[in-house]
């Protein structure tokens, strides 16, 4: 980890310094860029995200960030997308509009559609701190799933929308919120993502970035 | 017990003035406690859910000085973190967001203005806008909200209040007692209920409280989240007994040891 550099993508949304303290926090050499030669000279890349989908796109389009960021995935550099940055890993959205995303994960992203009136229970936004429940082998959850006090690790999650993968196999944890399931970490290869903030869940949202550095 | 599906959260509430964190009596009487961002430290480490900081004087003077206490803060705290108090533009809530807090606390600027609730929730999301209501009671069932850290009158009802700011965008409320604040008697219930009653979004119950029992009191009445300051601030009782005695009653809380 100590050889670990990572980039955090700059394309204008975001709290970005929240991600780079939280990495700094932990020793990892971490910094913020929009600048293509400057991520590419890195180990890792965090993709961090808040707001909307469409124009999340359309910045990282305006600064050719969506090709970049589809030929370092080919370079099998782990990547982690963030809160509204992992469901940019996926094909489309229909957050307002049908967009179209950066496909690493195939599947969509849909409402958080649960009934949000009928029974007072399940407002939208999603916010909050939640349980998350591993499904099979989290590499990002290792050490949390060991420990069984924290088997059932909690999370701080903003958002009213969810992924919606093809193949259940990428979902490695999920958050269950009312009767819907909520793909809370997502893993395909060297693709990362989470759904809820790491680097404002405490010590075990800080454990979770030091294992995506670790990788 | 009616089960919620978020957790219950603990949330410390640190009032500033100037450099300190200071502790009053219905938002009166203010006496310094300490250093602000040792406190919010603590109160990280011992594991509160959120913390809010707010300026107690901000508006008073219309200004602000929480940016370098927020930049202090975040250095060292991986929860989120609600900031208020003299916040009246999109300009000082870009700031204030900048240094590194998550959501902004809005009173006397949105009483004045109301479409600055609007104008924030569309620019950065509903989830960053908090409605801080100080609400004093002026009859059975009557509340009035109250501006400039309690100290001038709106002539607007809290609940009416409450359904235009939720109309407008706000993602939150920070519902603050001036008649129970700093008392240790205990939340105002009454008060909880009317504004959940109308409340679909998040309601964080704040002033009164005095034992770990009062946060369940809280919940019953319908909020999701407890501002403590005091109670916590003079060592009465720390984070872990409350959230013990929390989920030994049944509430949905975040395990943490």
């Amino acid at each position: 980890m100590s050889s670990s550099k990572v980039a955090i993508v700059d394309y204008g949304v975001g709290n970005l310094l929240s991600v780079e303290r939280a990495l700094r926090s932990s020793s990892v050499t971490a910094f913020v860029s929009s600048n293509l030669d400057e991520l590419e000279d890195s180990s890792h890349i965090v993709l961090p995200g808040v707001g909307a989908f469409g124009r999340a796109m359309s910045l990282l389009r305006e600064r050719h960030l969506d090709i970049f960021l589809k030929s370092y995935e080919r370079t099998g550099r782990p990547l982690l997308g963030i809160c509204l940055g992992m469901q940019l890993l996926f094909q489309t959205s229909e957050e307002f509009g049908q967009w179209e995303g950066l496909g690493f994960i195939d599947g969509r992203v849909v409402p958080i559609d649960g009934d949000p009136l009928g029974s007072g229970e399940v407002k939208v936004p999603h916010v909050g701190w939640s349980l998350i429940e591993p499904q099979g082998e989290a590499r990002l959850l290792r050490s949390s799933q060991d420990k069984s006090a924290n088997a059932r690790p909690s999370f701080y999650f903003v958002h009213s929308f969810r992924a919606l993968p093809s193949e259940t196999a990428v979902t490695k944890a999920i958050c269950r919120y009312g009767k819907i399931e909520i793909p809370a970490i997502v893993e395909r290869d060297n693709v990362y993502g989470c759904q809820f903030h790491p680097e404002k869940s405490g010590p075990l949202g800080l454990e979770l970035l030091r294992n995506f550095c670790a990788l | 017990m009616m089960r919620r599906q978020s957790n219950f959260r603990l949330i410390p509430r640190l009032d500033i003035k100037g450099p300190n964190l200071i502790k009053g009596v219905h938002l009166e009487g203010l006496r310094v406690v300490g250093e602000p961002s040792t406190f919010a430290k603590g109160y990280y480490q011992q594991g509160a859910d959120e913390i809010i900081f707010m300026d107690a004087v901000a508006s008073l003077y219309g200004r602000n000085n929480l940016s370098q206490i927020v930049r202090r803060a975040v250095e060292e705290i991986f929860v989120p973190i609600t900031v208020g108090g003299g916040v009246r533009s999109i300009s000082d809530v870009t700031d204030i967001l900048r240094a590194g807090a998550d959501k902004i606390a809005l009173n006397t600027a949105a009483i004045n203005r109301p479409t600055l609730i609007e104008e924030i929730a569309t620019q950065f999301g509903s989830q960053c806008v908090v409605l801080s209501v100080e609400a004093k009671q002026v009859g059975a069932g009557k509340w009035e909200a109250l501006t400039d850290g309690g100290r001038e009158k709106s002539g607007l009802d809290v609940v009416e209040w409450v359904t235009r700011a939720i109309d407008l965008g706000a993602g939150e409320i920070l519902l603050t007692s001036v008649d129970h604040e700093g008392t240790r008697r205990g939340f105002d219930l009454p008060l909880i209920r009317a504004v959940s009653a109308v409340a679909s979004i998040p309601l964080i119950a704040s002033g009164g409280m005095g034992v770990p029992e009062d946060a369940l009191s809280a919940y019953e009445a319908g909020a999701d989240a407890v501002a403590m300051a005091r109670v916590l601030h003079y060592r009465e009782h720390s984070i872990p007994s409350i959230r013990r005695l929390a989920r030994s009653n049944g509430l949905l809380v975040r395990p943490y040891e």
